[in-house]
C-alpha cells in the first residue's frame, strides 16, 4: 500500500526576506515523499491557518531567520486554538538560541530545528510527529 | 561519546584535504615563475602607490598616512542587551566607549528597508529590532527613539565623522537621507556638510534575492538615481552610492569574478544614466566606493583588491573617456565575509576575521567592518567588537602590516592572479553589456539564474568536501571540547506577550505622530509628489519635501509606487490613506 502522504504548509512570517531556506526546505520535504504547500515569504499567521484548514494539512512549517519569531509563533499558536485545529503539527526551524527552543516547545510548537540539523532528522522527525499527533499512529514497539 | 583525544590523534594527516583550487575556482600550480608574469609593464599596469591604475593603493604613502576606517554597526549592540537603560543612554555610553572609532553604520529595522511604516501588518514584532523605528523626521527629534542617531548627524558636520548609510536596500537609504536632510534644515545644521557614504544600491537586491521586499526595480532604480544626482549636485563631500552593494551579492553564493563584474556593471548602469543627465564623469566617477567582501581565501581576496582599482581605472578611461593625469582613485572597501563563519567553535571565528583582515590589508583597503564571531549565531555583544580592535590594531602596530604600501608587488604569483581576476571579470562583463547592461540582465532572469547555479555550486562542493569548511565538512573532532565565549545577553520574550516596553514606547510614540502632525500640510506635498512622480523629472527634492511635511517613509513611497503604475503598497495588504486624493 502507498505511505499516506504528509501535506505540509510551509512558509516565512512578516518581514523575513532569507528566502534560501524555503527553496531548500520544500525540496528537502518532496524528496522525503511529503506535499508542499508552498505559500512562501511576506505571509501572517491568518492567512498561514487558513491555508491549512482550507488544504487540510497535517502540518504547518515556519522558518526564521529573524529575531522576531517568539511573537509570530505565539499567534500562531493563538490562532490554531482558536480554530480548534491544535491537531495541526506545529514546526519551527532557523537561527533560534537553544533557550527559546525549550520555550517554544513548551507552548506548544512540536519541534524546534536549529541550525546545522540534518534534512533527515528533519523530514523523519516530522512524519513521526505527525503519525503520531495527527493521524493518531501508536509508534513501533 | 567521549571526546577526541588530540595529543593521541591529530585530525590534520600530511596532506591537504581540500581539491587543490582557489575559491572561485582557478587551477592553481605550485609556483609561479617570472614567465607567468611576462607581459606585466609596472608604469602601465601597476604605477607607484597612489598613482594611476592604482593597483598599489588610493594614496602614495597608504597606511602611514591614514589607517583605514574602522566601521562599526549602528544599533545592535545598543539594543541586544536590555539593560534598564534607554537606547540614548546606551548610544551616548558606546559612543564615549569608543567603540565607534571613526564611522558608524546605520542598520535598519526591516520595516524601514521594506520602505513600510511600523503600522503596516507584517511590521509588529518587527518594530525597533535595529537600529530603531524610522519613518519620519519625527522619529529623529529630541526625546524620540532615534535621536541618538542625529547626533551622530551632528558630529558628522561639526567633526567630520563619517555617516555610513548602510542598510543596503537603496530605496530604505535614499528615504532616510532625505529625512536627515529636513531635519537638519529643522534643526539649523547646514546639511551640505554632511560626510559619509551611502550604499544606496537598487539592483543588488534584485540579484541576491534577498532583502528585495518585493519594492519594483523600476521605483527602486528611480528614486536611487534621483537621490544620487540630486547629492552629487548638493552635498560635495557625501558618496551617493558605492556603486553596487558587492558584499550582499557574494554572500548569495557567487565568486569573486561575478562578485567584481556585478559590481561594475551597476556602476555602469548608475553612472551611463547620470552621465545622461548631464553629470560630468570627473565630477561622480571617484566618487562611489569599491565595496567588496572580505573573503576567507586570503590570496583571491588580496588580488581581487588590486584588480579592482585597475578595472575602475580602465573603465573610467576607455569607457567614459577620463584623463588618467586628472582622474582620481575612490575608496576600497571590505565588509568581511559572513558565510564564512561558522555556529560550531565561535572562537575560529576570530582567526577567520584575523586572516580575512590582514588580505584586505594587504589588498590596500581603506575602510573594513569586521564580523562579530557570534556572526553564524546571534547579533554580536559587545565583547565581540572589543576583540576585532584588538586584532586591527595587532595587525598594524604589532605585526607591522600596515608599514609598507602594497608588500605583496612584484609577487610572480600575486601579480599573475591579480591579471588574471581582471581579465576574467572583463570578459565576464561584456557579457552583460552585450545583453544591454545589468538592468536589462536582470529583467531577462540571466543574472538570477547565474546566482543560483553559483550558489548550488558551491553548496554542492561544502557537502562533497571540495570546499573544506574547519568544524563543518571537517576536522569535526575539534568540537568534541568546549571553548565558551561571550554571547548576547537575550531580551526573553514570552510568546503571548510578545513586546517589549521599549517596542511598546516606539509604537506610542508613532501612534502620538499620526494623530498630531498637521495633514494641511502633509495632504499638498504628497499630493505635489505624486504629480511629478507620473512624469520623469527628479523627484528627490519633492520627497524630501514630503518629509520636511511630516509625510511617512511609507507614504512617500507608496504615493511614488502608485504614480509609477505599481500598487500603493507592495505587499497588496493596505490602500493608500484617506485622506490623499490621487488621481
Amino acid at each position: 500500500m502507498e505511505e499516506r502522504k504528509v501535506r505540509f504548509v510551509l512558509a516565512k512570517l512578516g518581514l523575513d526576506d532569507h528566502s534560501r531556506p524555503l527553496y531548500v526546505l520544500s525540496q528537502g520535504l518532496r524528496d522525503a515523499g511529503m506535499e508542499v504547500i508552498y505559500l512562501g515569504m511576506f505571509q501572517t499567521p491568518e492567512r498561514v491557518v487558513k491555508a491549512a484548514l482550507a488544504e487540510d494539512a497535517d502540518a504547518i512549517g515556519l522558518s526564521f531567520h529573524t529575531m522576531h519569531y517568539v511573537g509570530w509563533v505565539g499567534e500562531t499558536i493563538n490562532l490554531l486554538k482558536e480554530n480548534k485545529a491544535e491537531d495541526i503539527c506545529l514546526f519551527v526551524g532557523g537561527v533560534i538560541p537553544a533557550e527559546d527552543k525549550v520555550l517554544l516547545e513548551k507552548v506548544g510548537v512540536d519541534e524546534v530545528f536549529r541550525p546545522g540539523t540534518s534534512m533527515e532528522v528533519i523530514t523523519s522527525h516530522i512524519k513521526e510527529i505527525v503519525k503520531r499527533k495527527r493521524w493518531q499512529v501508536a509508534p513501533k514497539q | 561519546m567521549s571526546k577526541v583525544d588530540l595529543f593521541k590523534k591529530d585530525p590534520m594527516g600530511r596532506k591537504l584535504k581540500r581539491h587543490l583550487k582557489t575559491q572561485s575556482g582557478y587551477d592553481v600550480k605550485v609556483s609561479y615563475r617570472p614567465e607567468d608574469i611576462a607581459e606585466l609593464d609596472y608604469e602601465r599596469d601597476l604605477g607607484d602607490p597612489g598613482c594611476y591604475p592604482w593597483v598599489r593603493g588610493t594614496h602614495p604613502k597608504m597606511y602611514r598616512d591614514k589607517l583605514w576606517v574602522r566601521g562599526t554597526p549602528a544599533g545592535w549592540i545598543l539594543y541586544g542587551p536590555d539593560k534598564g537603560k534607554s537606547p540614548e543612554e546606551v548610544a551616548d555610553e558606546t559612543f564615549e566607549s569608543g567603540i565607534y572609532s571613526s564611522a558608524a553604520r546605520t542598520s535598519g529595522d526591516y520595516h524601514n528597508l521594506a520602505t513600510i511604516d511600523p503600522d503596516h501588518p507584517l511590521v509588529k514584532y518587527d518594530i525597533g529590532s535595529c537600529m530603531g523605528s524610522s519613518y519620519a523626521v519625527w522619529s529623529f527629534l529630541p526625546g524620540h527613539q532615534l535621536h541618538w542617531w542625529t547626533k551622530v548627524l551632528m558630529r558628522s558636520i561639526t567633526d567630520g565623522f563619517v555617516v555610513e548609510e548602510g542598510h543596503a536596500v537603496g530605496p530604505a537609504d535614499v528615504c532616510d537621507f532625505a529625512i536627515y536632510v529636513a531635519l537638519l534644515e529643522r534643526m539649523g545644521y547646514d546639511w551640505t556638510k554632511l560626510k559619509g557614504n551611502m550604499v544606496n544600491d537598487p539592483l543588488h537586491t534584485h540579484i541576491g534575492q534577498c532583502m528585495n521586499y518585493k519594492q519594483p526595480l523600476e521605483v527602486g532604480f528611480r528614486v536611487c538615481v534621483d537621490a544620487m544626482e540630486w547629492i552629487v549636485r548638493n552635498i560635495p563631500k557625501f558618496r551617493p552610492t558605492n556603486g553596487g552593494c558587492a558584499y550582499d551579492m557574494r554572500e548569495a553564493g557567487i565568486n569573486t569574478i561575478q562578485e567584481l563584474a556585478f559590481r561594475f556593471g551597476n556602476y555602469i548602469e548608475y553612472t551611463d544614466e547620470l552621465v545622461r543627465r548631464g553629470i560630468k564623469f570627473e565630477q561622480w566617477g571617484h566618487l562611489p566606493a569599491i565595496a567588496l567582501s572580505g573573503e576567507i581565501d586570503f590570496f583571491e581576496t588580496i588580488c581581487k583588491l588590486r584588480a579592482a582599482r585597475r578595472i575602475y581605472a580602465r573603465i573610467a578611461t576607455e569607457r567614459y573617456g577620463a584623463d588618467p593625469k586628472t582622474l582620481r582613485c575612490p575608496p576600497c572597501n571590505t565588509n568581511l565575509a559572513g558565510d564564512s563563519m561558522t555556529a560550531q567553535q565561535p572562537i575560529f571565528n576570530v582567526v577567520r576575521n584575523t586572516i580575512e583582515a590582514m588580505a584586505s590589508i594587504l589588498g590596500g583597503v581603506n575602510g573594513m567592518e569586521m564580523k562579530g564571531y557570534t556572526e553564524a549565531l546571534t547579533t554580536p555583544p559587545i565583547e565581540a567588537f572589543a576583540v576585532n580592535k584588538g586584532i586591527e590594531a595587532i595587525i598594524a602596530e604589532e605585526a607591522n602590516m600596515a608599514l609598507v604600501a602594497d608588500p605583496l608587488a612584484g609577487s610572480y604569483y600575486v601579480e599573475w592572479l591579480t591579471n588574471k581576476i581582471e581579465q576574467d571579470v572583463f570578459a565576464y562583463l561584456q557579457k552583460i553589456l552585450d545583453m544591454g547592461g545589468m538592468r536589462a540582465a536582470i529583467k531577462s532572469g540571466w543574472v538570477q539564474a547565474e546566482v543560483e547555479k553559483a550558489a548550488q555550486e558551491r553548496q554542492r562542493e561544502l557537502e562533497e568536501g571540495k570546499e573544506i569548511k574547519v568544524t563543518v565538512n571537517a576536522y569535526k573532532e575539534l568540537n568534541d571540547y568546549d571553548i565558551p565565549l561571550p554571547m548576547l545577553e537575550y531580551h526573553r520574550a514570552d510568546p503571548f506577550e510578545p513586546y517589549s516596553e521599549r517596542q511598546k514606547k516606539t509604537m506610542e510614540e508613532f501612534e502620538e505622530f499620526k494623530r498630531t502632525r498637521d495633514l494641511s500640510k502633509v495632504k499638498p506635498a504628497l499630493e505635489k509628489l505624486y504629480q511629478l512622480a507620473k512624469g520623469d523629472t527628479n523627484v528627490y527634492p519633492a520627497m524630501i519635501d514630503a518629509f520636511r511635511n511630516d509625510a511617512t517613509i511609507g507614504e512617500v513611497m507608496g504615493v511614488i509606487r502608485k504614480a509609477m503604475g505599481f500598487p500603493y503598497d507592495q505587499f497588496e495588504m493596505i490602500s493608500p490613506p484617506d485622506f490623499l486624493e490621487l488621481n
